[in-house]
């Protein structure tokens, strides 16, 4: 690793019109610009991009820190963030960490020292006039010399990387209807970003700009309109009644396809009864589209839960792999495998929406490979060969005030918090969660403020003791692997790592490191306040680092209900990096 | 384009703006056992006293002031829109606390429970850290939201006669 000189330069102009305490910025010198071959095979010290790399593994191939050795971890540096909801990922290139936080604050810190070299705080509207969902900013993008990120009144922004000046922003409109919670994805020059429409009174869409400046190049709306294609799967529900689908999970890219990857979500309110699309599949929703980065043409599609009426948001990330194809049709929990021969495909995988069940694709064509479930779960009855889904009648939300039980619940099965997929397992390793709920449609008539308009009991699944839960699951098997459980939910991302471990957080506040075959806590820690962070991994002279934040948990709330449950205590967001110790 | 900073990033105090708020009679004794949900399950414990002799305020002729309600907005976006939304009807992180949300889980029980409740559990994580005031404000507007009528005297979470007040329907809207 280089040693770096941060040009101090002050903030003069700044300090002349603005009263009160004032930070210098510093810029960051030769600034090595991002590629998009650094996005899809990054050097190994670095994390540049959401995923680490286009495909969406969460995986470092970092190797240093073992099993053997992970209770030597030590604290090398932490620094204070922005309050408020933090599910922030740490990104580092070129020696410098990059990460937005609430509030639109974005930083450039110093890996080694933890010393702040430039911060962009943006001007926003007075939050009572934006939509709360875009205080979460999961990740920012790199690419060439800008960083890009998705504002909470829905601009695309591009700042400067070496000073993080605005370099041009665009604005999407719709605010405050709609935002953008996971941050955009920057693919031959192109910056595609989707949208959190839980509250939008329409549906939303993704959208691609011009990476140079700005300029919308493209705008894929999900919801049909009236006589276009799927216009008359949606039940007899008018065009003006189709609310809030969007898409607001971990985009991906594959390289060799060249297409990027991602699900939209379902439609609000949950009951179809209220939505006035009784039997309605709602075309649009819940699905996979493989998409041409330049253009936002649809190559495939693939919907993976029909006639929602359970906000089970089909949007999380697809993890893109080679892999032998020969899914058990024993394995726990399948549920159905395509017409495939072990054969190696690039597939697109993993545990696309809240229900848990676990999809595979080939990546190319969306040719259907397998289909598993992993929590509980009574919203899917059955999946053909083909990948057709026929949901379970007897929980769709059909009589308003009637209470039903369904598994999993409006937080999953699994929620926002992405999987992590190891090269050297072939298994990819996913956050879930052992909730269930009595569900009913709320008697009020449904606004878009109301959202889904339900009331929710939550209870843990039956059979289970513990609520959070990883299941490391076979790419090529469909097997699951191990299932480790912790007694709180689990709304923590995680990371693998060439060491063999995973690194996740807790709503108990543990940090802690599972040994990647066994499925067991090797190490754990405490930080101050519930562990909801994205964790990352990357080298500063020649030294593995493991970062994490801490701090507020959006989901706090609705994890609560376990009488014994630990002290949890959300707030005073942190970065927090971690070695083992050095000279 | 919009306006943004120039270089200079201001460290923006995060006032909540209560300072001008009428102050309520507070314990320290009854904030400190608030303030630990581990020993004390989040209610607080001896509230100011209450006048023993004086009749129990019905809940429909106001038990907060609309002034009070309204100044509450800032910290309740502050603290709580997150969760439970800018019109407070919930989000896919937090549950709605108006209409029949609160109606189905509160109509029967007293005042006074679910202002200890909201005390000592929320914000979720950081129960019992706001000031008694700010409770107080948010409290009353959460009744407001809820259609239950403003009257001419601040609620204060801190008196006795909440234990004897328990929620009915409120009003029909006019």
């Amino acid at each position: 690793m280089k040693l770096r000189l941060r040009n101090l330069f002050l903030a003069t102009a700044g300090m002349a019109v603005l009263a009160g305490p004032v930070l210098a910025q510093n810029t960051i010198a030769d600034y090595e610009p991002v590629t998009d071959e650094m996005l899809a095979n990054p050097p190994a010290g670095e994390w540049p991009i959401y995923r680490r790399n286009y495909q969406g593994w969460g995986y470092s191939p970092l190797d240093a820190i073992t099993p053997d050795n992970v209770s030597s971890l030590t604290l090398v540096w932490s620094r204070a963030l922005e309050s408020g909801s933090n599910e922030d990922t740490p990104l580092m290139h070129d020696g410098v960490i990059f990460i937005g936080t609430t509030n639109d604050v974005i930083q450039a810190i110093d890996a080694a020292s933890g010393s702040l070299i430039w911060e962009h705080r943006r001007t926003l509207p007075d939050q009572s006039e934006l939509n709360v969902i875009g205080q979460n900013k999961r990740s920012i993008a790199l690419y060439d010399d800008k960083v890009y990120f998705m504002s909470q009144d829905n601009f695309v922004v591009a700042l400067d990387a070496a000073t993080g000046q605005v370099v041009w922003e665009s604005d999407r409109g719709d605010s405050p209807d709609i935002t953008n919670s996971n941050g955009p994805i920057v693919v031959q020059g192109v910056v595609i970003a989707g949208s959190s429409c839980q509250f939008a009174g329409r549906g939303c869409y993704a959208t691609g700009h011009d990476a140079e400046n700005g300029e919308e190049l493209w705008r894929h709306n999900f919801i049909p309109g009236p006589g276009e294609p799927g216009d008359e799967t949606w039940g007899g529900a008018p065009f003006e009644s189709r609310w809030m689908t969007g898409s607001w999970g971990g985009y991906t890219y594959d390289p060799v396809t060249g297409l990027v990857y991602y699900g939209s979500t379902g439609a609000g309110p949950a009951s179809e009864t209220q939505r006035g699309s009784p039997g309605g599949s709602m075309a649009g929703t819940n699905t996979r589209f493989a998409v041409n980065p330049l253009t936002g043409d649809i190559v495939w599609q693939h919907q993976v839960l029909p006639r929602d009426n359970w906000d089970q948001e089909c949007t999380y990330e697809g993890i893109i792999v080679d892999t032998p194809v020969n899914p058990n049709p024993n394995a726990d929990g399948m549920l159905a495998v395509g017409n495939v021969s072990g054969e190696t495909r690039r597939v697109v995988t993993g545990v696309p929406c809240k229900t848990g069940v676990a999809w595979t694709f080939d990546a190319a064509t969306g040719e259907f490979l397998w289909a598993k479930e992993t929590t509980e779960q009574n919203l899917i009855a059955s999946i053909d060969t083909a990948g057709m889904v026929s949901v379970n009648e007897d929980v769709i939300l059909e009589v308003v005030g009637q209470t039903y039980f369904m598994c999993p619940t409006f937080l999953g099965g699994r929620d926002w918090p992405p999987a992590a997929y190891s090269p050297e397992t072939n298994a990819f390793y996913v956050p879930l969660n052992n909730w269930c709920t009595n569900i009913s449609a709320n008697e009020d008539e449904p606004t878009p403020a109301d959202v889904y308009n339900t009331t929710d009991e939550q209870v843990i699944a039956p059979g289970h003791e513990n609520v959070g839960r990883i299941d490391a699951i076979s790419v090529e098997t469909g097997d699951t692997l191990w299932s480790w459980e912790t007694r709180n939910g689990l709304y923590a991302p995680v990371l693998a790592t060439g060491g063999g471990l995973l690194f996740v957080g807790g709503m108990d506040r543990h940090f802690r490191a599972i040994d990647m075959a066994s499925g067991t806590t090797v190490w754990e820690t405490r930080l101050p306040s519930s562990v909801g962070g994205h964790p990352t991994s990357f080298e500063v002279d020649g030294r593995q680092m493991i970062a994490i934040t801490s701090g507020g948990a959006l989901v706090g709330a609705f994890a609560e209900g376990l009488d014994d449950s630990p002290d949890r205590v959300s707030g005073n967001n942190a970065l927090f990096v971690f070695a083992l110790p050095g000279n | 384009m919009r306006k943004v900073h120039l270089l200079g990033a201001v460290i923006l105090l995060a006032g909540v703006g209560f300072a001008a708020a009428p102050a309520l009679t507070f314990d320290p004794g009854a904030r400190v056992a608030q303030n630990d949900p581990l020993h004390g399950g989040g209610a607080p414990a001896a509230p100011a006293p209450a006048p023993s002799d004086a009749a129990a305020p019905a809940l429909n002729d106001g038990i907060y002031t609309a002034e009070q309600a309204e100044r509450a907005w800032e910290p309740y976006f502050a603290e709580c829109a997150q969760c439970h939304g800018n019109t407070l009807r919930g989000t896919p992180g937090g549950p709605r606390i108006v209409g029949s949300s609160f109606r189905n889980k509160w109509v029967g029980e007293s005042v006074g429970a679910f202002s200890d409740w909201v005390r000592g559990n929320m914000p979720a994580g950081r129960g019992g850290q706001l000031p008694i005031q700010v409770y107080a404000d948010l409290l009353a507007l959460i009744f407001q939201e809820n259609g239950y009528p403003a009257g001419d005297t601040e609620f204060d979470p801190l008196n006795e006669v909440w234990a004897e007040v328990t929620f009915t329907d409120p009003p029909p809207a006019e």
